[in-house]
């Protein structure tokens, strides 16, 4: 069975339905309604524009252009979470290939050993996956990264005293390493627990509707969230140990450059 | 021992401390004073290598302080603030033995014994406190606990900044004591006055003290 299809007239059927939202907005004098109607605007002009992007991306199938995609989506995601983060773009070398480390190595190990599809290329398995993969795991990156590095700012009086009691520049930011890559993983935990009991995910809820036999679904899902974890894994330790170089100075301090705030 | 030469400290452009020479023997001990905003901690701190001098020589043990001997110059210090650092979850016993997990304190590891011998100094009854958290015990005791381990390590150097904020007479009088016994070399910050009596060589950092601007 195939997903039926939306059609325009369905689409802006849905988009009526964010009228209870704008009422809401305009009776209780709540001043977003301007940023709730470009918000939602963006996101349908990008998913459209994506749209196409990918329509043309599985015409063509080209492994080069497929592979080029997915360097051009790490690009702009690191670009765009970095903006939007509480760190400088001069992270941006170090966190780039702590993603596109990850995203290859545990992409290739998926697409051969676990889906093993005829073409190990073919757009519709290396580009939803990456994407996925990627997303997931600059969100916890960057919440390791800025846990990481606040709290060696916000108690360096602790971090000083470490150094002064010996410690080398690793040994000292150990106990803010495993504070900062808890923080970062618990929710992803809690997220996973409540999984089938709270929330359907959106990846299996798309390929139900998509036509998939719902235990089908289910096994694509246990496995991707196994990749997303494994690739978050080692895009958060990759970014933190190559961070390390810009993020402190050559007497093992911390290169207050790295922060966008001025502190 | 430790010496300063025409030290220099600016931060951002903004000079708080210049011209400032001192040499403390082995086993001297010098008091900084002088107003707050006058540049004690951070000179404490220069030693430290976390404080960079904008200009003026540091020796330590014969050694000029800089970013490659840094690390050889801390195995020979012990910095204690008054601020005591830990993680909430950490245990008493945890917190002591920290540096010395370190690799450059491997061999000098203490047996139960000497920690039991150094925080009795301080009225501590260490068995009773070793399995308690960090979070658990008041700031007096957590303080206490820091100087002991401090004293563990037994360095050449020690750094005080206003490590004897929040000790009672009692426990003031011991590590005071202590020092006194020891024959290390102390550089320290102190507003308290019985610290500064008993250590008599005070340095007022106010006349190397630039106004702020």
């Amino acid at each position: 069975m195939k997903a039926p299809e939306i059609s325009t007239l369905g689409i802006i059927y849905a988009f009526a339905s964010l009228g209870v939202s704008l009422l809401i907005l305009t009776y209780f004098k709540i001043n977003l309604r301007k940023d709730a109607i470009i918000t939602f605007l963006r996101m349908t002009v990008q998913l459209l524009l994506v749209g196409f992007y990918l329509e043309a991306l599985f015409t063509f199938n080209n492994p080069i252009l497929n592979i080029g995609y997915i360097v051009v989506m790490i690009t702009a995601a690191d670009y765009t979470i970095l903006r939007n983060s509480g760190f400088t773009m001069a992270l941006f070398f170090y966190t780039f290939p702590a993603y596109l480390i990850s995203i290859a190595a545990v992409l290739s190990y998926y697409i051969v050993v676990v889906f093993s599809p005829p073409d190990i290329f073919d757009a519709r398995f290396i580009i939803p996956i990456s994407g996925m993969l990627l997303g997931n795991s600059m969100t916890r990156t960057v919440v390791t990264l800025d846990r990481f590095y606040d709290s060696i700012r916000k108690d360096s009086e602790t971090y000083l005293s470490y150094l002064s009691m010996g410690a080398t520049q690793r040994e000292a930011m150990r106990p803010f390493f495993r504070q900062a890559y808890k923080a970062g993983m618990a929710p992803a935990l809690a997220t996973y627990s409540a999984i089938g009991l709270v929330s359907l995910p959106g990846m299996m809820t798309g390929q139900i509707l998509g036509g998939s036999d719902p235990m089908t679904a289910v096994k694509y899902q246990i496995v991707i969230i196994m990749a997303i974890f494994a690739a978050t894994e080692i895009s958060t330790l990759l970014a933190l140990f190559l961070s390390l170089r810009k993020g402190f100075d050559k007497n093992g301090f911390l290169n207050r450059g790295i922060f966008r705030r001025r502190i | 021992m430790l010496s300063f030469k025409d030290v220099e400290i600016s931060f951002d452009g903004t000079t708080i401390l210049s011209g400032f020479s001192l040499d403390i023997p082995k086993g001297g001990h010098v008091v900084l004073t002088g107003p707050s905003g006058s540049g004690k901690s951070s000179l404490l701190k220069t030693v430290t290598g976390v404080v960079v001098p904008k200009n003026g020589k540091i020796t330590c043990n014969g050694k000029k302080l800089n970013s490659e001997t840094i690390q050889d110059v801390r195995k020979m210090i012990c910095y204690i603030s008054q601020k005591i650092s830990f993680e909430p979850e950490e245990s008493a016993d945890e917190f002591m033995m920290l540096p010395f997990t370190f690799k450059a304190n491997k061999d000098i590891v203490p047996s139960r014994k000497e920690i039991e011998e150094i925080t009795k100094v301080f009225g501590i009854q260490y068995s009773s406190l070793k399995d308690k958290k960090m979070s658990e015990l008041s700031g007096g005791q957590a303080q206490r606990l820091a100087i002991a381990r401090g004293l563990l390590l037994k360095r050449d150097i020690y750094l005080l900044d206003e490590a004897t904020t929040g000790l009672d007479h009692k426990n003031r009088a011991a590590l005071i004591d202590h020092f006194r016994k020891s024959g290390v070399t102390i550089l320290s910050v102190s507003h308290d006055p019985e610290w500064i009596e008993a250590f008599e060589n005070t340095v007022d950092l106010s006349e190397y003290a630039h106004e702020s601007t």
